[in-house]
C-alpha cells in the first residue's frame, strides 16, 4: 500500500503538470460531404460493368454470324404422283388405253 | 446514439481523451491531435460505434488507442504497442540523467504496455476490468503489466528521485 502511495504521488504530479498543458479545442469534424454516396458507386461500378458484358457478347455474336458461310438451299421440284394408297406407285389405265408392250410382233407377224 | 448526444460526450470527454491520445503517442502534441481527428471523424461517420457494453469513456479510450497504434504503423513511427518487451524498460535505467527527469521520461523507460496500463490506472483512475477492455488484453495479463509496471517504475523512481515530481 505504501509503494502505491508512492506510485500515486507520482502520477498525481503528472495530472498537475497536465492541467497547465494547453488543450486544443473540441472541433467537429465537418462531415464530408460525397458526391456519389458508396452505394451508389457500388451500383454505378455494377452497372458499368453489365453494359461491358453485354457489348463484348454482342461484338462476339456479331463476329461469329459473319465467319459462318452462308448455307444452300436445294429446292427438288418434281411432278406430283396421284395419291393411290398403295405403297407401290403404279400409273392408272383403263383397258381401253391400255396397249400390249408386245403389241408390235402382232403387227409385224 | 445518436449525433448530437454523441457529440456531446465527445465534448465532454474531449481532454482526457487528448491527454490518453498523447499518452499513446508517446508525448507528441501533434500526433495526438492527428489521432484524435480520425477517431472523432471514425466515430461521427459510424465506422466506430459504442455498443454499451462497456462505459462510453472505455470504448472511446480503446478508439483512441487503436488508432494511435494504426496512425503510427502507417507513418512508420514508433510501435506503442511492442509486444514481448515486457520484462525489460525500453531505454537502460542504470544510466544517471545529466538533468531532472520528467515524469514522461520516467514513464517512456518502461515498456509501452506496462507504462499504458500504469496510466490509465493511476492517471486516469480506471480499473483492471476495464483497462483490459480498453487494452483489449485478458485480465490476468493487465494484472502482470499492472504489478510487473508498478515495480519498475518505483524502481525508475528511486534511481531518478523526482523533486517535487519534476514539475518544470
Amino acid at each position: 500500500m505504501e509503494d502505491d502511495k508512492i506510485l500515486e504521488s507520482f502520477f498525481d504530479g503528472m495530472k498537475q503538470v497536465d492541467a497547465q498543458r494547453p488543450v486544443p479545442p473540441f472541433r467537429k469534424p465537418r462531415p464530408v460531404r460525397r458526391l456519389w454516396p458508396p452505394a451508389l458507386r457500388y451500383a454505378a461500378a455494377a452497372a458499368v460493368t453489365i453494359a461491358m458484358v453485354a457489348v463484348l457478347y454482342r461484338v462476339r455474336q456479331k463476329g461469329s454470324e459473319q465467319t459462318t458461310p452462308p448455307k444452300d438451299i436445294v429446292i427438288v421440284v418434281g411432278p406430283e404422283a396421284t395419291r393411290t394408297g398403295s405403297l407401290v406407285n403404279t400409273s392408272e389405265q383403263s383397258l381401253s388405253e391400255w396397249t400390249s408392250p408386245t403389241r408390235y410382233l402382232s403387227e409385224d407377224f | 446514439m445518436e449525433r448530437q448526444l454523441l457529440e456531446q460526450s465527445l465534448a465532454d470527454h474531449h481532454r482526457e481523451a487528448y491527454l490518453w491520445a498523447r499518452q499513446c503517442c508517446r508525448y507528441d502534441d501533434e500526433q495526438a491531435k492527428d489521432v484524435l481527428q480520425e477517431v472523432y471523424v471514425k466515430i461521427l461517420e459510424g465506422r466506430a460505434r459504442y455498443n454499451n457494453l462497456s462505459s462510453f469513456r472505455t470504448w472511446l479510450f480503446a478508439v483512441i488507442r487503436y488508432t494511435a497504434l494504426d496512425i503510427l504503423r502507417e507513418k512508420h513511427l514508433v510501435i506503442v504497442d511492442e509486444p514481448g518487451d515486457n520484462d525489460h524498460p525500453a531505454l537502460p535505467a542504470d544510466e544517471p540523467p545529466d538533468e531532472p527527469v520528467d515524469y514522461e521520461a520516467l514513464l517512456r523507460q518502461l515498456p509501452a504496455r506496462q507504462a499504458q496500463v500504469l496510466l490509465l490506472a493511476f492517471y486516469h483512475g480506471m480499473t483492471l476490468e476495464a483497462i483490459s477492455t480498453v487494452m483489449d488484453i485478458s485480465l490476468g495479463t493487465v494484472r502482470t503489466h499492472y504489478d510487473r509496471g508498478k515495480k519498475q517504475l518505483k524502481e525508475l523512481i528511486a534511481l531518478n528521485p523526482v523533486q517535487d515530481h519534476g514539475r518544470r
